[in-house]
């Protein structure tokens, strides 16, 4: 960590606030990405509906701590990212390639999140629903996209702390995911239809 | 004049819906809906619409006409 | 009206199986009795093709109430009106056929193909519309047409595709699915062809007969079409016949004749007799019943004959249309699985299959993409209506004392 005497302290306070909200912003996807995994595993209808609860409250509070952190980011002198970033991620001059990981995660989390918004107005349409699965790809797209960024972006990349933070969401996704494998698929998912 | 609809080539049994619009969807003894069919009120729309969203296979729907 | 068979009247050509037969004027079936029509020989029996307008169609549907043939009965006249003025995509002729016991439509396209021909490119001119296409199943109907569109030069792009033989594949909007390049099940939705059919553009979708007849209307004008049949529905239909018959196949009838005429005419045996195929209804008795539509749906007939385990038939029955169903929606799905083993159970005298049977009677109809589950229950509950005396007579735990011939046909079945 760096040191930081009262002076620079107070103007670091941005960048640390930053920094939080990114952490956070991660640790709320994989609650929600978890959440996402292992719901179509639940039968019970008041659980599952409890879920989808979490789950979307989780996604929409990352969404917020999501913005907080790029604000932060590109208000603070700290580091130069100018807001052009958001538009053109390449050639940044701070970490370029974690600033395009980290853009096409948010592109991506935001696509998820309005096509989620829209969900209920848009089933009436038959191409919607038929739609809606792929587009929801986009989460776990961005979500994995968050990590990377987060792995190789991260003032504290190398602290054992943010490592472990790190570490922790991929192992919780990854075992929601072989739960989701194990016995999700076969038995709650369309086995009963011919096509 | 609102309606639930169903479109059973997406429908899973998973429901959710029932548990939502008790007034207008029980589950028959294989787990899919039973729609009563008779019009939304306007004081159980919101009830309508939340049960249109937590469809897991975006199979219902709210119909207008 | 209906004119009674007499020998003269009476004409069977028996060529590769599908015997045919007119009781009164034939005219879908005109000049079939010398085999295939090819085009030289229908212009000679049939004449050409008038040129109409679309509002010339509108105003003959109307006037001679001309019903779909393929099974829903709907007026002609109102599907033509639901079309948008402009921008008719296609007409298509549904000749999947596949009521497994119909014969009607392979005849038509076998050996009359100019006809329904005739029907579908008069009216795809006068629609403007620039396609016509013609799903079928029937490899020889196929051939036939195929053959035929070789003879003609219509300027419009014709276009014959096969389809997959199951019953629900034959449901207009599977047919539609087919000829997009899809699978053949209904979409989710229930929207009509007239508005988004084939590739989502305004579509003319009907049966094979539905062509020939209005082929035959356009030549005969709305009088010449009604000098004979029904006042209400006036002209002829086809109706196939078949099961417990010394003489099965296809006959052309003046619509409303009598139902025992037909079956003293296919010299059925005595005993039950179900209208409208396996969509359609056991009749608690023969004598009164006129045959018209909507009532005998696509026209199939079937003589039960009183040798067979009726229970037992409609068992068997119940297994095929179990195994027709896309497989796409859950109580249709289920559904019918449980009527079978209901129907299974209630057939050896367990009387809780009836009681279960009656409650799943009732949780089907409605309850799919398409009509499979209403009709499948259609035609389950008027068996235990009509069947009640050998219902009770199972239920006793003796049985009925017959065994199951398997007198309706079931394809893949023992018949
Ligand atoms: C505001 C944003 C979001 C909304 C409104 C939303 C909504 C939903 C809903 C309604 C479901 C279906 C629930 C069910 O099957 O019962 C779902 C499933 C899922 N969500 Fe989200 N979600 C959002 C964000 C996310 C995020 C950020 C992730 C993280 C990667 C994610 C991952 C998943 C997964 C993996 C599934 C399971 C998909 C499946 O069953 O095929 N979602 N989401
Ligand atoms: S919630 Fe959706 S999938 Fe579940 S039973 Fe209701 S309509 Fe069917
Ligand atoms: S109702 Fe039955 S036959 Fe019709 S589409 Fe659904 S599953 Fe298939």
């Amino acid at each position: 960590m760096r040191v930081a005497d009262g002076e620079q302290g107070r103007l670091m306070t941005l960048w640390y606030l930053a920094r939080a909200a990114g952490v956070v912003t991660m640790v709320m996807f994989t609650l929600s990405a978890v959440l996402g995994m292992v719901m179509p595993g639940v039968r019970r209808p008041e659980r599952r509906f409890w879920l989808q609860y979490v789950h979307r409250s989780a996604a929409v509070t990352g969404l917020v701590l999501l913005a907080t952190h790029v604000v932060a980011v590109i208000a603070d002198s700290y580091v130069d990212i100018s807001p052009t970033v958001l538009v053109w991620p390449f050639g940044s001059g701070y970490r370029p390639f974690a600033m395009v990981i980290g853009v096409l995660a948010l592109y991506s989390l935001v696509l998820a999140s309005l096509v989620g918004a829209a969900r209920g107005r848009l089933a009436v349409s038959q191409s919607f629903t038929k739609h809606w699965r792929k587009l929801h790809i986009a989460a776990s797209v961005g979500w994995l996209l968050s990590i990377g960024h987060a792995l190789l972006a991260g003032t504290d990349r190398s602290t054992p702390w943010m490592l472990g933070i790190t570490l922790a969401c991929l192992g919780a996704v990854a075992t929601a995911g072989a739960y989701r494998l194990n016995n999700a698929t076969p038995k709650t998912t369309r086995a009963w239809r011919t096509q | 004049m609102n309606k639930v609809e169903i479109d059973w080539t997406r429908c899973d049994g998973h429901g959710l819906c029932a548990g939502l619009l008790p007034d207008d969807v029980v589950l028959d003894e294989w787990g899919f809906p039973v729609l009563r069919g008779r019009e939304i009120t306007a004081g159980e729309l919101p009830d309508a619409r939340r049960a249109v969203l937590a469809c897991p296979a975006l199979a219902l729907r709210l119909s207008s006409r | 009206m209906t004119t009674i068979d007499s020998p003269a009247s009476l004409r069977s050509a028996g060529l590769e199986g599908e015997r045919h037969r007119v009781i009164g004027d034939a005219r879908v079936l005109a000049g079939l009795d010398q085999g295939r029509l090819d085009l030289q020989r229908h212009l000679l029996t049939h004449g050409p093709q008038p040129e109409l307008t679309r509002d010339d169609y509108v105003q003959l549907c109307e006037a001679v109430g001309l019903r779909g043939r393929g099974g829903a009965a709907f007026p002609v006249a109102l599907k033509l009106q639901d079309l948008p003025a402009r921008g008719v995509e296609a007409v298509v002729v549904n000749g999947s056929e596949s009521e497994p016991v119909s014969r009607k439509d392979r005849l038509l396209l076998t050996r009359s193909p100019h006809l329904v021909l005739d029907g579908a490119v008069g009216l795809a001119h006068a629609l403007r519309a620039p396609h016509v296409l013609i799903a079928v199943h029937d490899p020889a109907a196929a051939t036939s047409l195929r053959e035929a569109l070789m003879e003609r030069d219509d300027q419009l792009a014709i276009e014959v595709r096969d389809t997959p033989g199951r019953f629900v594949a034959g449901e207009a909007r599977a047919v539609l699915s087919v000829l997009e390049g899809g699978t053949a099940v209904p979409p989710g939705r229930r929207v009509l062809p007239t508005r988004r059919g084939y590739h989502r553009r305004p579509t003319f979708l009907s049966n094979v007969e539905t062509f020939a007849q209005l082929a035959v209307l356009a030549r005969l004008g709305s009088r010449g079409f009604s000098s004979t049949g029904l006042t209400s529905e006036p002209g002829t239909q086809l109706l196939t016949i078949d099961g417990a018959v010394q003489r099965p196949g296809v006959i052309e009838t003046p619509t409303g004749v009598p139902l025992d005429t037909v079956l003293q005419y296919a010299g059925a045996e005595p005993g039950p007799v179900l209208l409208g195929g396996y969509h359609g209804r056991w009749l608690p008795q023969t004598d009164g019943v006129l045959l018209q539509r909507p009532e005998v749906s696509a026209g199939i007939i079937l003589a039960l004959g009183s040798g067979t385990c009726p229970l037992g038939e409609v068992t068997r029955v119940a297994e095929w249309l179990r195994s027709q169903s896309a497989g796409q929606c859950g109580p249709c799905v289920f559904g019918l699985a449980s009527l079978v083993d209901d129907f299974a159970r209630l057939t050896i005298g367990d009387s809780q299959g009836w009681y279960d049977a009656q409650r799943h009677l009732g949780l089907i109809p409605g309850r799919g993409a398409c009509a499979h589950p209403d009709g499948a229950a259609r035609f389950l509950t008027s068996a235990l209506e009509v069947f009640d005396d050998d219902v009770r007579r199972h239920l006793s735990g003796q049985g009925c004392g017959r065994p199951v011939l398997g007198v309706l046909p079931v394809p893949g079945g023992t018949r």
